[in-house]
């Protein structure tokens, strides 16, 4: 590699260049230098801008009106919507469909083709990313349109997949909608049976003989996993654990608890000796009952495949997680997330990704075609065939299209109801999840058994409130009249 | 009046080289024109705004700055790549030390093409081998500390080692480009000053003490220069193996920076980070190019 600085320090310090007059030979390399860099920078942007007509002017020779989507996922869901599309091309020969799917990265692709002045014109947006772009103004209202569709109708809808997408210009949760769900993402506990059965061959049975699931409450559960947290070989060491992956949102919203206020503006966790007992009994299950895997044997082997081993008996997780689990050697079903005794009430987090059309579409009545076709039965009948996804459609969920008989899970239903009582994290209540962010990492500690939960909250709690404040200040200054 | 200085003038021979030399930097100054400068001078003006990416950018002067003085995340992460910097004293010895013994040793290229094989793998490709290394139940380290009766930790997971752990990987990817250097620098010694010193008595220490370490200063500064500069910007291994945790233990300004702007959406913020930053790198390699004259030997 040339030594590029000791040409540049050398070039400055003897050519003398900045010393009006005569130039001397030095000085004129210089400016002949600088001159080539001015001709070549520019004859390359001249190209660039060639090239970027000769494609907009190819483009122009398709008469149909071209509209860009972008999303994500993995080589099925890509196949999927390839296949989805080409269906909508032909329903509607007019529009030329550009799908482009970001393998990784999404959110901060997304974010810097805005920023860039490239959006796409219909997207996924994640529901965590919801609020940014809503306040900004970044995608359409598109309540007019659902009014008006005959193929959306809002009431067939899970109502907690809508009020994620929900902005009245103050309040997240509530107003007309910027988004459809694409789908929603409930989530259950899914119980390894093999393994069930031989501590609990009664709750086994009762699971197998497709009962209803039974729920159960927190000591229940703990009874439970201390059976199934196991030294198989005598080495003092545990090689099989009880559970993993109860979210946070699912212990407090359970026991009555709240993370913020009913205008989440206020990060009330602190004082909500709810919230902090069932933070509690969360970070306890790996360090006081030692039923669930530390990070460390977590950084070890990833969970989802501790499960598939047989060395996790029991693992909360999504739908998404079903088709890999199709293919474990053992018997599995799904149960309801384990409740508080205190209130006995299902709760737990549900994520979902939403379809929105860029307030930048130049074309937003043929946007809405396509988002109305991917949300309506047609689009939601392909996507959960999959296996990977709910309906974002509670009619749709009951047919063999979701249930799919003959496939595990037996009580597919499980995640139907959860689709019902489940909600949306609380950062789709905030401008950001910085806040998010910083309380999670702080609750590191607890998991590592370095402090107790509340010793956590307690030292991120003005940080936390501090994000929340900033991210709100910033939007009351955009909506001050 | 200021005396006018008297014309230079170059040589034919002067004309064609410097023709060659600015031929050679086109390239790279014509990308840093068209990519580099537009952001550069982006970046500089965002500083001073509030910007989320979504909306329109908000001038706030001088805000952003006043903030990181007292972000107590931003100190942290000053102070994590500080931490970092000490890896490069070590690196740097470990790979003087290698390359004597390289150097004229019989099947050296060889060994010369291994040592360099990590600088020229992809940060993603060492990444995932270090993370497999370092992982605490099964990785091949704490496999080798256990049939030592030490249980090892989970270095990545643990404030307390995961600095050490991404300084570790840190000196193993540096080791084969320092080594090169400074095996050039050591077969661009005239032997006839080795043989020299042995005529007047100068063992193996003392042709090191007044021969090879003053011949290789310009080396060890170029070395130095880069390595701060490189680790100063560290961000790959901190994306790939860390995130920046457990709680921020191994964040970087260049992580936080990339945190700031594109997790929670301040790009205005991370842009007067950068620019802190910048300086900061501006003013450290400043700093060493003036102590340089004191202690890096050229020859003539």
């Amino acid at each position: 590699m040339p030594d590029l600085f000791g040409v540049v320090v050398h070039v400055s310090q003897r050519s003398q260049w900045w010393y009006p007059g005569e130039m001397s030979s030095e000085r004129r390399m210089v400016a002949g230098f600088l001159a080539a860099v001015t001709a070549v920078s520019l004859l390359l942007l001249g190209l660039f801008a060639a090239w970027g007509r000769a494609g907009r002017a190819l483009a122009m020779t398709d008469d149909r009106r071209p509209l860009l989507f972008t999303g994500w996922g993995g080589i099925i869901e890509r196949q999927v919507f390839e296949r989805l599309i080409a269906e909508f091309e032909r329903l509607h020969p007019e529009i030329r469909v550009d799908y482009r799917p970001t393998p990784r990265d999404y959110p901060t692709k997304l974010k810097l083709m805005f920023a860039g002045g490239t959006p796409p014109d219909v997207f996924y947006l994640p529901d965590t990313e919801f609020p940014g772009f809503a306040i900004n103004g970044r995608i359409l209202n598109l309540q007019p349109w659902i009014d008006r569709s005959v193929v959306i109708r809002e009431r067939e809808f899970w109502p907690s997949s809508l009020r994620r997408y929900r902005f009245d210009d103050r309040v997240f949760g509530r107003g007309p909608l910027y988004a459809l769900p694409k789908d929603i993402g409930p989530t259950a506990m899914f119980v390894n049976l093999d393994l069930l059965r031989a501590v609990n061959p009664g709750l086994a049975a009762r699971i197998q003989k497709r009962e209803v699931a039974p729920t159960l409450t927190w000591p229940e559960a703990e009874q439970l996993w201390k059976e199934l947290t196991r030294d198989l070989n005598g080495d003092g060491r545990t090689d099989q654990w009880g559970t993993h992956g109860i979210t946070l949102e699912a212990a407090v919203w359970s026991h009555g608890g709240k993370f913020l206020s009913d205008d989440g503006r206020c990060f009330i966790m602190l004082q909500d000796a709810l919230a902090i007992e069932a933070a509690e009994w969360l970070v306890g299950l790996q360090t006081r009952l030692k039923v669930a895997p530390m990070e460390r044997q977590r950084q070890s082997i990833p969970v989802d495949t501790l499960f598939l081993t047989g060395r996790l008996a029991t693992f909360v997780g999504g739908r998404w997680m079903v088709p890999q689990f199709r293919r474990a050697a053992f018997a599995w079903d799904v149960l309801p997330v384990p409740v508080s005794p205190r209130t006995r009430r299902l709760a737990g987090w549900s994520g979902s990704v939403g379809l929105a059309i860029s307030s930048h579409c130049r074309h937003p009545g043929d946007a809405w075609k396509l988002i109305e076709f991917l949300s309506g039965p047609q689009g939601q009948a392909a996507q959960a065939r999959t296996g990977f996804q709910i309906p974002n459609q509670r009619w749709l969920s009951h047919t063999e299209v979701f249930l799919q008989p003959g496939q595990r899970p037996e009580h597919a239903e499980v995640f139907i109801d959860a689709a019902g009582y489940q909600d949306a994290g609380p950062p789709t209540r905030t401008p950001d999840d910085e806040w998010w962010d910083l309380l999670h990492r702080s609750l590191s500690r607890a998991y590592r058994g370095e402090a107790t939960a509340r010793e956590a909250v307690l030292r991120v709690a003005p940080d936390v409130q501090a994000a929340l404040d900033r991210a709100w200040r910033a939007i009351d200054r955009e909506r001050r009249p | 009046m200021t005396e006018k200085p008297p014309i230079r003038t170059l040589g034919p021979l002067a004309r064609s080289e410097a023709r060659w030399a600015y031929g050679f930097i086109l390239a790279p100054f014509v990308g840093f024109v068209l990519f580099g400068l537009g952001p550069v001078l982006a970046s500089a003006l965002l500083s001073f705004y509030e910007y989320n990416l979504l909306g329109a950018p908000r001038w706030i002067g001088l805000g952003n700055f006043r903030e990181l003085g007292g972000d107590a995340r931003f100190h942290e992460s000053l102070w994590n790549t500080a931490f970092f910097l000490l890896g490069i004293p070590v690196g740097m010895a470990l790979s003087l030390l290698v390359a004597l013994a390289l150097n004229r040793m019989p099947g050296a290229p060889l060994l010369r093409s291994l040592y360099f094989l990590p600088a020229v793998t992809s940060i993603v490709a060492v990444s995932l081998l270090w993370t497999w290394l370092y992982n605490p139940e099964f990785g091949w380290i704490n496999n080798v500390l256990s049939q030592l009766g030490i249980v090892g930790p989970a270095w990545l997971q643990d404030p307390l080692w995961v600095k050490p752990a991404l300084i570790l990987m840190g000196i193993w990817m540096g080791l084969g480009h320092s080594l090169l250097l400074y095996l050039a620098g050591l077969q661009s010694i005239p032997g006839a000053l080795l043989e020299a010193a042995s005529l007047d008595g100068a063992g193996v220490v003392g042709r090191f003490r007044w021969v090879v370490w003053p011949l290789l200063t310009p080396t060890t500064f170029f070395i130095v220069i880069t390595s701060v500069i490189g680790t100063l910007q560290m961000f790959g291994q901190i994306y790939m193996m860390t995130q920046g945790g457990p709680e921020f233990a191994s964040a970087t300004t260049m992580y936080y920076l990339w945190e700031t702007a594109f997790q929670w959406n301040r790009m205005g913020y991370a842009c007067a980070m950068a620019w802190i930053l910048g300086s900061a790198i501006i003013g450290a390699t400043g700093a060493q190019f003036a102590v340089a004259r004191r202690w890096v030997y050229y020859q003539e």
